[in-house]
């Protein structure tokens, strides 16, 4: 008896019981989905009410605040939307100040969290957040035509940086001064003085965040996003209670689809200009 | 085969340098000592910082955080000492991480205001039964309460002279999320009231701590401060405090801009105190416990970094000049441990890597502390 003969006649014995295990494990597989459904209660009372509630303090503009007649409006709200219409959801929102939005989710008071939200991993065991879908960190920026490649700090060897007094790119610029040779910080009175300073020739760069450095660019095509400071970088994502595991996964494959479809990138743009649109973190489960 | 001789010697120095090795954490002297006692310099004593110690880890870090204090000329400051982290299971105390804390603090020279509150897991109902947040204490529990304030008192006597009891209890958030009860929190610190006297009859006992809010009633989130205040005292308040401990934040208003009820501002301060007066209480002191201007570059309430340095020294020499009553100004915050991630961030007066922000640097040369 050849081998190969002798594997297809055990392979023939062990079938039913091949059989039998494939099925088990299936309805071990399934009886786990449910049970871990019926265990994320936000996920149940969504599904049921056909209505998804974000917590979102609307006091930070441009990502989430209240028009003239007291509605949400924003980045953030035009994506809960999106995300809520991927899932057959309605979104709906709750107003809560930035201390209380996780507490909401302990509690049960709100499905989920989108308020210009940083993902924190020391919350995990509070919170599960999507991946992130905006970075409002600092960023540099320089004349068009500036390539910045590796390290932004040691570009900025023998270079004037410009920032907002005070601000944190004030404070790093004066770092990066202390740290390489020939940096020199100028201290402006605000963001657009700093930024205005590098269009004017009278600064190599400016560090600001990355919102006011959008705004900034959508009008003045001379300059560009050269770098991102990685150490300062501030990723945005949608918090769920650490218990709403299938929500978080659904919600994660919507913001995927988003991502993957360049729906996601139209919303930024829309509300940063292209410098804005551009895609930041790869589509990711 | 060959037989097994054991060499005595080897193991005797083995195990010598065993001993040693285990016994090396023991005869150390510690890295981190609190030093010769200093004394803080500020031509301004109200000047105080609410410092964010309490998820502090390293002992350096803490003690940087006070130098850093006394350095700005701060005579003051706030401090977390939660009943969660020091009393984990029930009767089972360990308060060697406020021990450090207030040493360190001692070592500056520095006062310190201790604020007790957040409810340990055991204190509060089973998460299978009902998920709470440690802001959550039923009645049932206050006795509990009561009984770790009295702990920390007398454990702290005649180094900790002022205690606040809970914090901004007209927030639903900070009452467990239920909708606010000033009856409750008045029946909450008639114990605490009890205990901390008992415990140390020359203990000051803060309370109050409202966050200036313009919630109305029935609001899910809260109560406005004023409203809340004047019930307080309709329940029995002003038997159980010392100090009114008070939260007055600018956001976008200058110091001196006036109050109104309507408004949140710095001088709300005055309508508080107008409540205390109305209320027969017009001989106690005021302390503000949280204030302060924040700076970021994005969120609706905030103020450029140089406005913020100069309002902020307003406030102090506001109180210092119209608010007799006023023994403290305590500005939120001074450092945190770790990045928030929000505008909350652009409280601070240094950064978590002690770099300091325009406002410390203001503040320091407005006390005469400035290099």
């Amino acid at each position: 008896m050849n081998s190969s003969l002798h594997s297809f006649h055990s392979l023939t014995r062990l079938r039913p019981w091949i059989v039998a295990a494939s099925v088990v494990a299936s309805l071990f597989i399934v009886s786990l989905f449910i049970v871990h459904s019926r265990q994320d209660a936000a996920w149940a009372r969504v599904k049921q009410r056909g209505v998804i509630t974000f917590a979102t303090d609307p006091t930070f503009a441009p990502f989430e605040l209240l028009d003239g007649e007291g509605n949400f409006t924003g980045f953030d709200i035009d994506l809960a939307r999106a995300l809520a219409a991927r899932l057959g959801l309605k979104a709906e929102f709750e107003a809560v100040s930035y201390d209380g939005l996780i507490g909401a989710l302990v509690v049960g008071r709100d499905d989920a969290v989108i308020s210009a939200f940083v993902i924190q991993p020391e919350r995990g065991k509070e919170a599960g957040f999507t991946p992130p879908y905006f970075d409002a960190g600092l960023v540099l920026v320089t004349r068009a035509g500036t390539t910045v490649t590796g390290d932004p700090q040691q570009w900025a060897a023998g270079k004037t940086l410009a920032a907002e007094y005070g601000s944190t790119g004030d404070a790093l610029a004066r770092k990066w001064s202390r740290l390489v040779a020939g940096v020199t910080p100028v201290a402006a009175p605000d963001a657009g003085a700093a930024l205005q300073a590098v269009a004017d020739g009278q600064a190599d760069g400016a560090l600001a965040d990355a919102v006011t450095a959008f705004e900034f660019l959508a009008a003045h095509p001379g300059l560009t996003l050269a770098a991102r400071i990685p150490e300062e970088s501030a990723p945005y994502a949608v918090a769920v209670s650490a218990r709403s595991t299938v929500l978080l996964r659904e919600l994660t494959r919507a913001l995927n689809a988003m991502e993957a479809d360049g729906s996601l990138e139209e919303l930024r743009v829309k509300w940063f200009g292209e410098a804005g649109g551009e895609v930041i973190y790869p589509a990711s489960e | 085969m060959r037989a097994m001789r054991v060499d005595w010697r080897a193991w005797l120095v083995r195990g010598a340098a065993l001993w040693a090795l285990l016994r090396l954490p023991a005869v150390s002297p510690p890295l981190i000592v609190p030093g010769p006692p200093h004394a803080v310099q500020s031509a301004h004593a109200a000047v105080c910082a609410h410092t964010r110690l309490t998820d502090e880890v390293e002992e350096w870090k803490i003690q940087r955080s006070l130098v850093m204090v006394r350095e700005m000329g701060a005579p003051w400051i706030v401090e977390y000492f939660p009943w969660a982290y020091y009393e984990g299971a029930r009767g089972d105390f360990n308060f060697s991480h406020a021990d450090t804390v207030i040493e360190h603090a001692e070592a500056q020279g520095l006062t310190v205001i201790a604020r007790l509150g957040l409810a340990p897991a055991w204190a509060r109902p089973k998460p299978d039964a009902q998920q709470t947040t440690d802001t959550y204490l039923d009645a049932a529990h206050y006795a509990d309460f009561a009984n770790y304030v009295s702990k920390f008192v007398a454990r702290y006597e005649g180094r900790v002279k002022y205690v606040i009891i809970w914090n901004e209890p007209n927030l639903s958030l900070e009452w467990g999320y239920r909708p606010v009860d000033p009856a409750g929190y008045v029946a909450m610190l008639k114990l605490a009231y009890a205990a901390a006297k008992e415990a140390n009859p020359e203990v000051q006992v803060l309370a109050g701590a409202l966050a200036p809010t313009l919630e109305p009633d029935g609001s899910p989130w809260g109560l406005n401060d004023l409203t809340y205040l004047q019930r307080l005292y309709a329940a029995g308040f002003a038997r159980y405090y010392d100090v009114l401990a008070v939260h007055a934040y600018g956001l976008g208003f200058a110091p001196d801009e006036p109050p109104a009820p309507e408004v949140l501002n710095f001088r709300r301060v005055e309508l508080a105190r107008q409540i205390m007066e109305a209320n027969g209480d017009g001989d106690k002191p005021v302390m503000i416990t949280e204030s302060g201007w924040n700076d970021s570059p994005r969120w609706s309430r905030a103020v450029k970094p140089g406005v913020r340095a100069e309002y902020t020294i307003g406030s102090y020499a506001w109180a210092e000049a119209h608010w007799p009553y006023v023994k403290a100004v305590c500005t939120w915050a001074f450092r945190f441990p770790a990045p928030l991630y929000t505008y909350g961030d652009y409280y601070a007066f240094v950064s978590p890597d002690f770099t300091p922000r325009a406002v410390y640097d203001a503040v320091q040369q407005w006390t005469g502390n400035g290099k």
